[in-house]
C-alpha cells in the first residue's frame, strides 16, 4: 500500500499546498525497501509536541534522511518563528564541536538515544544545563539507556515516541506515568496483539489512517509487544509495552536473551576502542547441554590495531553485557552456559546494507 | 536600484546594527563599500555564531568543516530559498557529500515548492531511490556526482538538469557528464556565502555573477550579497583564484 501511494503520487502529483516528504525505509527483515510519501500536517498534536517550548532544537539521527525530515517538520511548524535548528552529523563529533555547542546552547535534543548519549561527551557543563528536553525516537529507550541519558542531561525531561517510517506516529509522546518502553497509542491509532503467547507478547498490529485518507487495517509492523492491563493514572485506557523487533532486536538461545540494544549500549561504553561492530550468536551442544557462542567483529575508522584491543573489548563486553535482567555474560560463562566471547578485528568497514543488522543468529 | 546600491544600503544598515558588532568592529568606522576591508573564513572560524547574528528568523544552522576547525553558519529558510542552487524541476534529487549542505539544499527545494529526494551516502541505495522517484534533476557536487555515474549511464533519458555546486571544479573531468542532462551548470558557492556565480559546463567555463551578488576580482574572488543574511556576506574574500572565474 505504501508503494502504491508513492506510485499514485508519481502518476498524478497533486497540486496543493501540503508539504510532503519522501523517505526510503531500510528494508528490514526480508522486506524490500519502500518509498514512503508522507504529508506533514502543520499543527498536528504529535508534531507540535516535538518542538514545544524549545527555541534551539538539535536533531541527532545517524541517517541523513531522518535529519532532513525533522528539519522539514520544524520548517513547517508555525509555532516556531525566530528559531534555528541544527541537524548534527556523526562526522561533526570531534573536540572542535564542543565550543560550537556551547555557543549555540541547544535546549532540546531530538533523535536516537544512542546518538544523544554520544553527543553528551561534547557538551560542557554550562551547555548541558541549557538542555531542557530530550525527545527520543528511532530506537527503543530501555531503562539503562534512559538512566544514562538522565545522568548526562540532568536538567532535561526525557520523553520518547514510537514511530514507524511507513505509518508515522504509532504512540503518543510518552506519558509521565509510564516506565520506559510503555506507550499509549497515538490519537488516530488502534493497536492489537496478534496471537499473543502466554506472557501476552505477540506481533503488534496497527490500524490507522495514513496519508490523510488511506486506511490501514491491522498492519503488522514487525515489532513484538504486549498490552498492559489497567487504566493509566493519566486516564488513558490503552497501554502497550514494546518488546523489540522480531528477528534481530533480540535472540533467545541457551537460556539467555541477547538484546541488540544492550550490545549498542556496551558499544557506547567502548567508543574509545572501536567504531562499529557486528555480533553473531550460535548454539552448540556441549556435554549434553546447549551452550551459547558469541562472536564479535569490530572495526576502527582509524585503521589502528593497538595491542590488547581484542582482550579489552572482550573484558568490557563480558563485564557489561546483560544476557538476562540481572546476569552478565561473565556470569553465564561461569555457569557454563556460554563460551567466552571471541573478538576479532576487521580492517574493512562493514558493508552498508538497507538495514545494518548488528546482531544475528547463525543456526548450525 | 542596482545590486551595488543595494549592497551600499546594506552596509549602512549593518554598520549601525544593534544585533551584532561583528562588521562594525572590523570596518573601524568605514561605511563606504569600496573602502571596506575584506573578511575571510578566518573571521567566521574565530568569531562565534552568536557574535555575528544580525537577525532572528526561523532557519537552519550548519556545521562547516575546514582543515583548521569547525564553525557554524546559520541561514533562514527564506534566505535559503533566495539562493540559486538548482533549476526548477518536478522531481529533484539532492546528493551532496556534505550532509549539512544536503539538508540545506533540500530545504531550498521546499522553499521553491519542489519535493526533493535526499540521497544517502550509499550510492547503490541512492541510485535505487532515484530510479523509483524518477528524478528529473540533480543537485550535487563533483565528488558525489562521480558516484552516480553508473546510474546516470543506465538512464534511458537524460535528466533535465544537473547543478554541480562547489568552490572549485575540474571541468575536463566533468565534461563527460554533459551527456546525462539537457543542461549541466557549475555553481560557485561556499557553505557560508551561498551561491554567487554560475557557468554552463564547458572545458573552459565562463562564470556569470548571480543576481543580488557582486564578485570582485583580485588575486582571488571577493563576494558580496545584497541580502541581509543572518551573517551578511560583505566583501568576503574566497580562496577561489580569479583566473578560474574567467575561464582560464
Amino acid at each position: 500500500m505504501v508503494n502504491a501511494i508513492f506510485d499514485d503520487f508519481l502518476f498524478a502529483p497533486p497540486h496543493d499546498d501540503i508539504t510532503r516528504i519522501i523517505r526510503m525505509t531500510s528494508g528490514t527483515t526480508g522486506r524490500e525497501p519502500m518509498m514512503v510519501l508522507r504529508e506533514l500536517q502543520d499543527g498536528s498534536a504529535n508534531q507540535v509536541a516535538w518542538f514545544t517550548d524549545v527555541e534551539r532544537p538539535l536533531v541527532c539521527f545517524s541517517q541523513l534522511q531522518l535529519r532532513s525530515i525533522y528539519v522539514s517538520y520544524f520548517r513547517v511548524d508555525r509555532t516556531k518563528q525566530g528559531s534555528p535548528i541544527l541537524a548534527i552529523d556523526s562526522a561533526d563529533l570531534t573536540d572542535d564541536i564542543a565550543p560550537l555547542l556551547a555557543d549555540l546552547a541547544p535546549d532540546q535534543l531530538m533523535g536516537f538515544p544512542h546518538m544523544a548519549l554520544r553527543l553528551a561527551d561534547y557538551f560542557s557543563e554550562s551547555a548541558v544545563s541549557t538542555v531542557r528536553a530530550l525527545r527520543m525516537t528511532g530506537e527503543p529507550l530501555d531503562e539503562s539507556l534512559h538512566a544514562m541519558l538522565a545522568k548526562r542531561f540532568p536538567a532535561a525531561t526525557i520523553r520518547s515516541q514510537y514511530i514507524m517510517a511507513e505509518i508515522a506516529s504509532i504512540s503518543a509522546m510518552t506519558c509521565a506515568y509510564l516506565p520506559v518502553r510503555r506507550f499509549h497509542p497515538a490519537d488516530h491509532v488502534r493497536i492489537e496483539i496478534f496471537e499473543p503467547d502466554e506472557t501476552g507478547a505477540g506481533d503488534l498490529l496497527v490500524s490507522t489512517v495514513i496519508h490523510q485518507r488511506v486506511p490501514v487495517s491491522r498492519y503488522r509492523v514487525g515489532d513484538v509487544a504486549r498490552l498492559v492491563d489497567g487504566v493509566c493514572r493519566c486516564g488513558e485506557k490503552t497501554t502497550f509495552e514494546l518488546l523489540g523487533r522480531r528477528g534481530y532486536d533480540f535472540v533467545k538461545i541457551a537460556g539467555a536473551l541477547l538484546v541488540r540494544d544492550d550490545f549498542d549500549r556496551v558499544a557506547g561504553l567502548c567508543a574509545d576502542l572501536f567504531d562499529d561492530y557486528r555480533a553473531e550468536v550460535r548454539e552448540v551442544e556441549q556435554n549434553g547441554t546447549l551452550c551459547g557462542i558469541l562472536s564479535l567483529r569490530i572495526y576502527r575508522d582509524d585503521g589502528r590495531h593497538p595491542a590488547g584491543l581484542e582482550d579489552e573489548v572482550a573484558a568490557r563486553y563480558s563485564r557489561e553485557l546483560f544476557l538476562s535482567g540481572t546476569q552478565t555474560l561473565d556470569e553465564f560463562v561461569t555457569k557454563g552456559l556460554f563460551m567466552p566471547i571471541a573478538v576479532s578485528v576487521v580492517t574493512e568497514p562493514f558493508p552498508s546494507k538497507h538495514k545494518n543488522v548488528k546482531l544475528s543468529f547463525r543456526s548450525e | 536600484m542596482s545590486t551595488q546600491e543595494n549592497i551600499q544600503k546594506l552596509v549602512t544598515k549593518v554598520s549601525s546594527a544593534a544585533e551584532s558588532g561583528f562588521y562594525h568592529s572590523l570596518w573601524a568606522g568605514k561605511t563606504d563599500f569600496s573602502d571596506l576591508p575584506t573578511v575571510s573564513r578566518d573571521n567566521f572560524l574565530y568569531t562565534p555564531l552568536s557574535k555575528r547574528r544580525y537577525k532572528n528568523e526561523k532557519g537552519l544552522v550548519k556545521v562547516v568543516h575546514d582543515s583548521r576547525g569547525l564553525f557554524l553558519s546559520e541561514w533562514s529558510f527564506a534566505d535559503i530559498g533566495r539562493e540559486e542552487y538548482g533549476l526548477p524541476a518536478e522531481r529533484p534529487m539532492v546528493f551532496l557529500t556534505d550532509p549539512h549542505e544536503a539538508i540545506e539544499k533540500s530545504m531550498w527545494c521546499y522553499e521553491r515548492n519542489m519535493l526533493p529526494l535526499v540521497g544517502e551516502k550509499d550510492a547503490t541505495i541512492t541510485s535505487y531511490a532515484a530510479s523509483r522517484y524518477q528524478i528529473d534533476s540533480l543537485i550535487t557536487d563533483a565528488e558525489a556526482l562521480v558516484k552516480l555515474a553508473s546510474y546516470l549511464e543506465s538512464r534511458q533519458e537524460p535528466l533535465d538538469s544537473i547543478s554541480i555546486l562547489g568552490s572549485s571544479f575540474s571541468p575536463e573531468s566533468l565534461v563527460p557528464y554533459r551527456a546525462y542532462a539537457a543542461r549541466v551548470r557549475l555553481v560557485l558557492s561556499l557553505p557560508e556565502t551561498g551561491s554567487f556565480a554560475q557557468a554552463e559546463l564547458a572545458a573552459a567555463p565562463r562564470f556569470e555573477t548571480l543576481p543580488g551578488c557582486v564578485v570582485e576580482r583580485e588575486e582571488t574572488l571577493i563576494v558580496s550579497k545584497e541580502t541581509m543574511l543572518v551573517t551578511p556576506v560583505i566583501r568576503y574574500r574566497t580562496e577561489i583564484p580569479a583566473s578560474f572565474y574567467d575561464g582560464a
